[in-house]
């Protein structure tokens, strides 16, 4: 059923991410990211992982790109980008494992062309992206498998996690390996937080392209959904007032 | 005690024991049925694949003559270029018209859903009142913590505003909102991992030892 309140909010929302996006791009304005300590963390993990001289390892996820799960494997492939660099930097051997045969190809390209782009072409390798199977649990003890017999010291797991988060949350800490983990799935993140050395929480996952880089487009995006985050709290402390005062004519422009 | 004599359940069993022995370490048996587990999931997934081709695209495409349904298969065939060097180009096309289809359908439903339905289950009178018109006051305290704890998560997500003052006091109650969350959640799915641990040693020592 189309509803005329939601494709408006659409056409509004969207302006205003577009326009903060612009300005920023621009140079108007320049917002600045809070510290987002889990991010920060990603070099630390990188770095312990080359004074072993043991592999990082790397998951996407459980999420497609066709999917409702698309924003969280695209903020994946944002992060991912930069362990890449970090692990072109130090040298050190990274394996990322698939569950999703659709993602694999990109995934692939990308670790290449970020390793080309570092100036390390060689340190990609044909097992370097992994796809290990599309059933959940033949994925899952794959991944712990390579864990163990990989030895790998970091374990960054981000994009969209279903049952076995904690399934590789726990393989992750069995083989003492630093871990860092994010999903917008919450049922999942009480896992991470439970089992890994730092979490993303919700939507730091998706502010993670940003906060890497500083790309203004990124940043600017960023800033615009700050703005949109603002105007959803004006817009429920709105109706909780009407609600107070029993008027429904916020919930029936809504339901128009 | 009535042992199982198929040999089917006894592949199951001894399956289940293996990958449980990874609980003590991964050793040889775990590996050969991870093995077995990760490769028959495969050979699964490429015999269901190639069902789907045959049944919804080529049969209906050679009986019924549905031209529109080369359009799939080309793209499905475009994605096989990255085998080619001089053309592996070719595969980005349908590549990127699958994550833009799936940005473009997702994105309706993100915004109905994520946003508008739970941003309008928020709006709650802070003061309830029965049909006499007397102040319910349980109802009302637990109004007024969601709402509270709504906007405090939402606080917390500010990234491009620095978390001083009141925005870090909202931000705080937000975080603590999202802990005391996990936890409840964290108890619910232990729950329900128990039962299917249950339905496991049910498996073992009821369809396959014949113990219980």
């Amino acid at each position: 059923m189309t509803s005329y309140f939601v494709f408006g909010t659409f056409l509004v929302l969207g302006a205003i991410i577009i326009g903060v996006l612009m300005a920023t791009h621009s140079g108007k304005i320049a917002p600045k990211i809070r510290r987002i300590p889990a991010l920060d963390s990603i070099e630390e993990a990188v770095g312990r992982a080359t004074e072993m001289g043991r592999p990082v390892h790397y998951s996407p996820g459980y999420g497609e790109i066709t999917t409702s799960t698309a924003p969280q494997t695209f903020a994946s492939f944002d992060v991912l980008r930069y362990v890449v660099t970090l692990t072109a930097r130090y040298n050190t051997q990274l394996i990322v494992t698939c569950k999703s045969p659709q993602s694999f190809p990109i995934i692939q390209e990308l670790v290449r062309e970020t390793y080309l782009a570092a100036g390390k072409p060689d340190m990609f390798h044909e097992d370097t992206v992994r796809f290990i199977s599309e059933a959940q649990f033949a994925w899952a003890a794959g991944v712990l498998g390579i864990f163990n017999r990989e030895k790998v010291a970091a374990n960054i797991m981000l994009g969209y996690f279903m049952a076995e988060s904690l399934l590789f949350a726990e393989g992750g800490a069995q083989v003492g390996a630093i871990q860092v983990a994010g999903t917008g799935n919450l049922a999942q993140t009480a896992f991470f937080v439970a089992a890994c050395d730092y979490t993303l929480i919700g939507e730091e996952l998706y502010a993670g392209g940003a906060y890497l880089s500083n790309d203004p487009g990124k940043v600017g995006n960023l800033a615009g959904q700050d703005v949109v985050k603002f105007l959803t709290i004006a817009f429920i402390v709105l109706g909780t007032v009407l609600a107070t005062f029993e008027s429904n004519w916020l919930l029936e422009l809504t339901a128009k | 005690m009535n042992v199982s004599t198929n040999p089917w359940i006894w592949f199951m069993g001894i399956g289940m024991l293996s990958l449980y022995s990874f609980i003590y370490k991964e050793n040889p048996i775990y590996r050969l049925f991870e093995h077995i587990y990760v490769g028959a999931s495969v050979g699964y997934t490429f015999v269901t694949a190639y069902g789907n081709i045959i049944d919804q695209a080529w049969t209906p495409l050679t009986t019924e003559g549905k031209l529109n349904l080369l359009v799939p298969i080309i793209l499905g065939l475009m994605l096989y270029t990255r085998y080619f060097k001089p053309i592996a180009w070719i595969s980005r096309w349908p590549m990127s018209f699958l994550m833009g289809l799936g940005i473009g359908v997702s994105t309706y439903g993100l915004l109905e859903s994520q946003l508008i339905a739970q941003s309008k289950a928020a709006m709650m009178p802070l003061f309830v009142k029965s049909s006499e018109g007397a102040l319910l006051l349980g109802r009302s305290i637990n109004n007024i913590i969601m709402i509270l704890g709504v906007l405090g998560v939402l606080f917390y997500f500010f990234f491009s505003v620095e978390h001083k003052g009141p925005v870090r006091r909202m931000a705080s109650l937000g975080r603590m909102v999202m802990m005391i969350t996990f936890g409840v959640a964290f108890g619910n799915v232990v729950m329900g991992r128990i039962s299917l641990l249950l339905g496991t040693i049910s498996d073992i020592f009821g369809t396959w030892l014949g113990i219980i």
